[in-house]
Parts: C-alpha cells; sequence; structure tokens
C-alpha cells in the first residue's frame, strides 16, 4: 500500500473518531437533564451521562492518534499506531456498556447512540486493522529486500 | 513469467485486476442487491413473526377502553407507546352488567416518565391476580414469578435482570422476572399487581405532566381497561354493539381482539407480499444487469479467448474462467452486502421496530442466520448463473474464429 493510501486511511480513522466523539454529545442527545416529570424544580442527569463522556474521551483518543500517525514517518511507530486505533475501536464499542447506559431499549442511547458507537468501532477496528496489514507487507517486503 | 503451470484462478485474479473499475461496479450492484434481498427478507420474517406474536398474546375477547384513548390503547399494545388513561370504578361496573360476559379482569395502564425520576420510559400495566386470565398464562407458560406488592416483571426490552431495583417515580421496585421477546409493546412495559398499580399512580399524579385522575376520583376509584370473554355461544360482536352503543355517552368504547389483529394482520400481509414481489424483482433485475455486463465485457475479450485457446486451453478451462471471475466477483459482493446488513440490521434493530410502528418480532439467531447465509448464496450465484450463457458462446467458437471476431 502506498503512502497515499495510507493517509487516505488516517483521515478516515481521523474522522471516525471525531464521530465517535461528538455523536454522543451532540446529535443524539445522549445527555439530557430534568424535562418532562421534574418535581420542585429538581433536575437530574440522565444514567447514560457518564458513558457518554467516557465515550466522547475514548473518541477524542482515537482523532488524536489517527492526526498523530498522519505526521509519523517510522514504519514501527506506525505499526503501534495501528495496534492502538485497534483497541481504541474495541473501547469506543465497549465503553457505553460497561460504564452504563439508560435501563430500557426505548432511550435514545440504546437505540440510536449505542449502535452508533458500535458501527462506528467496527469501523474503526476494520480500517486500523488494514494500515497495520499494509505496514507489516511493507516491513516483509523490505526485510527480503535487505 | 515464472513458468509454473497457470491455474484457472490466477487467470480469473488477473482480469479482474486488469479491468478494476468493471469489477467495483460489479460487486457493487451485487452488494446492493444483497443488502435489500436479505434486508427485506428479514423485514418480511419480522413482520410475519410479529403478527403470530399478537395471535398469541391476545388472549381476551374484547377490550373495553376510554373512547378517546382507543388509539393509545392499541399503541401500548402493539408498539409499547406509553400513556396513562382512566376509566372510572362506577362505568367499569355498569359495562360489566352487560348480558352475555362470561369473565371479566380489569388492568390499569401509567406511563413513566422520560426523565432522571423514572429508570426509563415504560408502560406499567396493573393487573388484577384474582381475576386476571391472560397475563398470569404468558407468566406462568415463561415460568416467570407472580409479582407481589412491590414487585415487577419486566418485558424483554426493559434492560435489567432479575433481582435488580428499578426506580419508577423515585421508588425502588424489585425485578422478580423478565418475559420473553414479544415484538409487541409489551416489551417495553412492567407488570404489577393492581394494588403496586395503584400506589404507583398515587405517587404518577404527584409529578408535573401527569395525566390528571377524573373529577373528584382518587387512584383507588380507576381503571384504565377491563379485558372480556364472552359467553359461550355468543357473537363478540354482539356484545361490542351492546357495550358502544348503551355506552356511548360514557366515552366508552368496546374493541374486539380480533378486530386489532385482523387490521394489524391485513396490512403486513399486504406490506410482504409487495416486499416479495419488490425482492424477486430486483433479484432478477440484478441477473439481467449481470448478463448484460457479461455479455459486453465478454464479447471485448473474444481475441483473448481465442489466444487461450490457441495456446492449449480447452472449452472446458475457458468457462471455467469466465465462472470463475463472476463467483469471485459475485462472491466479494455479496459478502460485502451481508456485511453491511449485518451492521444495519443487529444493531438498529430496536429503531427498526420502533420506526415501523407496528407489532415486529425480530428473526431468532439461527433463523437469522440462514437468512444471511441463503440470501448470500442466492446473490453469489448470481454472476455465474447471468455468465453461462456468455461463457458457453465464448467456448463453443473456435480459436481462430474467437481471434478474428476480437
Amino acid at each position: 500500500m502506498n503512502q497515499t493510501k495510507g493517509r487516505t486511511l488516517d483521515i478516515f480513522l481521523l474522522l471516525l473518531g471525531l464521530a465517535t466523539a461528538i455523536i454522543p454529545l451532540t446529535i443524539y442527545h445522549l445527555v439530557e437533564t430534568g424535562g418532562m416529570g421534574a418535581m420542585g424544580g429538581m433536575a437530574m442527569d440522565m444514567e447514560c451521562k457518564s458513558a457518554c463522556e467516557a465515550e466522547t474521551i475514548v473518541g477524542a483518543a482515537i482523532t488524536v492518534i489517527a492526526a498523530a500517525s498522519l505526521f509519523i514517518k517510522k514504519i514501527k511507530l506506525k505499526l503501534a499506531s495501528s495496534l492502538v486505533l485497534i483497541l481504541g475501536g474495541v473501547a469506543a464499542i465497549i465503553t457505553p456498556r460497561l460504564v452504563g447506559l439508560c435501563t430500557s431499549d426505548e432511550m435514545a442511547c440504546r437505540y440510536i447512540t449505542a449502535p452508533t458507537v458500535t458501527v462506528l468501532g467496527i469501523l474503526i477496528i476494520v480500517l486500523a486493522a488494514a494500515k497495520l496489514l499494509s505496514g507489516v507487507l511493507i516491513l516483509h517486503r523490505s526485510a527480503l529486500a535487505e | 513469467m515464472s513458468g509454473g503451470r497457470i491455474s484457472t484462478l490466477k487467470i480469473a485474479v488477473g482480469n479482474i485486476v486488469h479491468k478494476r473499475f468493471r469489477a467495483v461496479c460489479i460487486v457493487l450492484l451485487i452488494a446492493v442487491s444483497t443488502l435489500l434481498i436479505t434486508g427485506g427478507t428479514m423485514l418480511g420474517f419480522g413482520l410475519t413473526g410479529g403478527v403470530k406474536s399478537i395471535n398469541a398474546r391476545l388472549g381476551a375477547d374484547a377490550m373495553v377502553v376510554p373512547r378517546s384513548a382507543g388509539e393509545s390503547y392499541e399503541g401500548a399494545l402493539l408498539t409499547g407507546s406509553p400513556s396513562t388513561f382512566y376509566l372510572t370504578k362506577g362505568t367499569v361496573e355498569r359495562v360489566l352488567q352487560t348480558e352475555g360476559i362470561a369473565r371479566s379482569s380489569p388492568q390499569l395502564f401509567i406511563s413513566t416518565f422520560d426523565s432522571a425520576h423514572c429508570a426509563s420510559l415504560v408502560q406499567i400495566i396493573g393487573f388484577d391476580p384474582k381475576t386476571d386470565f391472560v397475563v398470569t398464562p404468558w407468566l406462568k407458560t415463561a415460568s416467570v414469578t407472580e409479582p407481589g406488592y412491590g414487585e415487577i416483571v419486566i418485558g424483554n426490552n426493559v434492560q435489567l435482570v432479575v433481582g435488580n431495583k428499578m426506580t419508577v417515580f423515585l421508588l425502588e421496585l424489585e425485578v422478580v422476572g423478565k418475559l420473553d421477546k414479544t415484538g409487541m409493546g409489551f416489551d417495553n412495559s412492567v407488570f404489577v399487581n393492581m394494588d403496586t398499580a395503584k400506589m404507583l399512580l398515587t405517587e404518577y399524579e404527584k409529578f408535573d405532566g401527569a395525566t390528571p385522575l377524573p373529577e373528584g376520583a382518587t387512584a383507588e376509584d380507576v381503571y384504565s381497561a377491563v379485558l372480556l370473554d364472552v359467553e359461550k355461544g355468543v357473537e363478540i360482536s354482539s356484545v361490542q354493539r351492546k357495550i358502544n352503543l348503551g355506552f356511548r355517552d360514557d366515552d366508552v368504547s368496546c374493541v374486539a381482539s380480533q378486530t386489532i389483529l385482523e387490521s394489524t394482520a391485513k396490512n403486513l400481509n399486504l406490506v410482504i407480499g409487495v416486499l416479495t414481489v419488490l425482492l424477486a424483482a430486483i433479484w432478477f433485475f440484478a441477473v439481467f444487469v449481470l448478463a448484460i455486463i457479461f455479455t459486453l465485457a465478454l464479447n471485448e475479450r473474444q481475441r483473448e479467448f481465442g489466444i487461450l485457446r490457441a495456446i492449449g486451453a480447452t472449452r472446458r478451462k475457458l468457462t471455467a474462467i469466465v465462472i470463475t471471475e463472476a463467483s469471485l466477483l459475485c462472491g466479494a459482493g455479496a459478502l460485502a452486502g451481508v456485511g453491511v446488513v449485518c451492521l444495519i440490521v443487529f444493531p438498529y434493530s430496536t429503531l427498526i421496530e420502533r420506526t415501523l410502528k407496528t407489532a415486529y418480532l425480530p428473526p431468532q439467531s439461527l433463523v437469522a442466520a440462514a437468512i444471511l447465509v441463503l440470501c448470500g448464496v442466492g446473490c453469489a450465484v448470481t454472476g455465474p448463473l447471468a455468465s453461462l450463457f456468455s461463457a458457453a458462446r465464448i467456448a463453443k467458437n473456435e480459436a481462430l474464429a474467437n481471434i478474428q471476431e476480437g
């Protein structure tokens, strides 16, 4: 895989990381406070608030790593960043479930946000694995050439 | 070249790599067809499962509900859209004196709030274990404990397990049972006995946004619906008519279960019929388009096949090359299509159920796996099938004719 394709993968990973960080906080309104049924003006956070914040941290970490790997030249460092991105994809999938979402499947965090971050996580894993594989092939070829 | 034997696979792969744009187009065509066919088949199975589930769960002949809440009741039953509505005890007692009713049982419907005061937005269904003949049999079949005071049995979509506590109107209720998936509103419901339901209704009324009780009534004076079974030999429609005409001024409506089932089944059967025709059309369209693509592509390559024949490739070998090429491309497309279906259908199943706004019971894992495999294979064979005619024609020609025509 040439350098342009490697960079394209990094840019896609960066965008996926950004989506993972932003979607839970904005588009799907994972954080909802108060709302209907407030008693005496009391407003409390939804159960999924911590999960949302944790997912944003994971997404931000993926974005930073993908951005950094755009500028990394050493192949071994690129391999390490791909490996970390695969773990990041896994973390994006399991973090909301580990931290805890709302109790019913009828809540937006369960029927939109969780599936979306799962799909994003899978795409991150697949792209990072492709990047890792291309890196390994480059290393293998250079070893053969030597 | 290394001088080794050139395999059919090697030639097919070489051809694909050489004509990348064509290969990508074919893979995309098959991927989209697989996505539509597999997704549509899953949808059809889910809708059929939903109708079967309604048939199995509507255990009463008819239900009496407030006329103004008819749609809310059907919504609560089919899609689990939570709602709260009331029938006064006095009205219920008068309705139950109607001739032809064999047994009856009241139910109380309360919606929780989409806020931190409730663990989740669910429909609370209170039933009276002493008179109930609908909920109790399911609980027995599913070996679920009947809920006592302060205890709840949860629907399948409620993400708790037996032994957990669920916050409802700031009260902690213990989960004593969980029901199997029904594909209906019951998946998003919580079942409690009537005493717990009355206590919850009292708490519910303390919150802003609660549906107010009828004037002068307390939680003890209201129900939401009454389930009825008619006496043997009595037509359900005659009892239904008597109630609807006799209690016109009391905002009461009697709905026959069969009416709900028939209207839902009729609509769904129509949808499933249209879906089946569409899916078949998509498959035939894919075969047709691929047949054209392969015919044109192979016409362009007559010279190549002529040379292959001249250097010793048998007719069988040429056919094998074409079919291998088509199989590889369509196999990759089918695999991609099935992959996308997996990424959409499984994670977003609840969203699909909500969007459909009807009873939808997704196929169980084994059936879903069988659908994926069968639809994937069905779409993967499209290419080889479509290329058969062209492959046979190319192989039939003599080497010289192929070279000259090319």
